[in-house]
């Protein structure tokens, strides 16, 4: 095979595949919410159990994620299962902590870099 | 006489050796409580007078703030491995302070230890604890009341407990990982006069003072507690605690 056809072959190659899955990426992204909670009162790792569990009851929770040394939750739904802030709350509070501020976005809110690592 | 004076020591030490909660220290007292709706199933093993106890605990939230459990011990102190006193509890943390990352909390205890003798020693166990837990350390503080009722001629003495626990976060904390606490626990009792056939016993009493390194490591749902308690100083007529050890598996679910 020339290289020409070759170079022609691999630009088809990108044009079926990966256009395609970037597109069906944003699709996804734009039809999750992003959220992160501020909760006071974490300090170990044995009592943060039950926030995940409380928070993993959420209808549709996806990519759970706690950081109890800066003190958050992030996890994301799909849009059409709506959470409020007082519900939010009344779970942080009925898993033993306080919540101090929520956020919900259209948009990833945390900087994973920065926060502990699952691995 | 001599088998109603062995059910009343076994029940004291059983009584004082297993008063463990959820993530708190294992000899001492803590304020801290489950979630709502959360079960804690666990086991604890203890060295006592030469022989070894096994406690099944039970705990689940009733809210936030309050958590109810029961135990069954068992242990081989008559030479076969039989059921104790059985124990109901409680504790209902009435005050909170959360901040980033710490929480000082102060909560109300109670328990009540049923003799499964007709004439053995049944207790009431009721306090306060309270302190702080933060990602670094933690401090506890504990105090409490334990009225004895039995139909036994020698009636034990009335006994007042408190302990005092510090603790230490050596690495850093993380939830994806193993995670460590150590404990040095500090304990304390004053046993009032007992009496026989409502006679106060005169050479009975006292107080008597120990102190447990203790540790606590968890991995989120599961948790392993254990320590060594050594008997530092007693006063009076009772005796402090002889070198025992105490092992406890517990988990969240």
């Amino acid at each position: 095979m020339k290289p020409n056809n070759l170079l022609k072959v691999l630009l088809t190659l990108i044009i079926l595949f990966i256009i395609p899955v970037s597109a069906q990426n944003k699709s996804n992204n734009s039809n999750k919410q992003y959220v992160k909670l501020e909760v006071e009162g974490l300090a170990c790792p044995f009592c943060a159990y039950g926030l995940e569990k409380k928070i993993n009851k959420i209808n549709g929770v996806k990519n759970f994620h706690v950081d109890i040394k800066n003190g958050y939750v992030t996890f994301n739904i799909p849009k059409e299962n709506k959470v409020d802030k007082s519900e939010l709350k009344n779970i942080v509070a009925d898993a033993g902590f306080s919540l101090k501020s929520a956020t919900i976005s259209d948009k990833p809110l945390a900087d994973k870099k920065k926060t502990e690592n699952k691995d | 006489m001599k088998k109603i004076i062995g059910y009343v020591f076994i029940t004291i030490i059983i009584l004082f050796n297993v008063r463990t909660y959820a993530h708190e220290p294992i000899y001492g007292h803590g304020p801290h409580v489950l979630y709502k709706g959360g079960f804690a199933p666990g086991i604890v093993f203890n060295s006592g007078m030469g022989f070894l106890e096994t406690e099944y605990e039970l705990e689940y939230g009733l809210t936030s703030k309050w958590t109810i459990g029961a135990a069954v011990p068992f242990s081989n102190a008559a030479g076969s491995y039989t059921t104790e006193n059985y124990l109901i509890k409680s504790k209902y943390r009435f005050y909170t302070d959360f901040g980033p990352g710490s929480m000082n909390e102060i909560a109300a205890f109670g328990g009540y230890r049923f003799s499964k003798e007709t004439k053995g020693v049944n207790a009431l166990n009721f306090g306060i604890t309270g302190g702080k837990e933060s990602i670094d350390w933690y401090w506890f503080a504990s105090a409490g009341y334990t009225a004895k009722f039995t139909n036994a001629n020698l009636n034990p003495g009335n006994e007042i407990n408190y302990d005092l626990t510090f603790g230490y976060r050596p690495f850093e904390i993380s939830y994806y990982k193993p995670d460590l606490v150590i404990f040095l626990e500090f304990l304390g009792k004053y046993q009032k006069k007992s009496s026989l056939n409502d006679n106060t016993i005169n050479n009975s009493g006292g107080s008597a003072w120990a102190i447990a390194p203790t540790f606590m490591l968890t991995y989120r749902n599961y948790a392993l507690r254990a320590g060594v308690e050594f008997g530092l100083a007693d006063n009076g007529y009772i005796k402090k605690p002889n070198t025992n050890f105490k092992i406890g598996i517990e988990t969240h679910l």
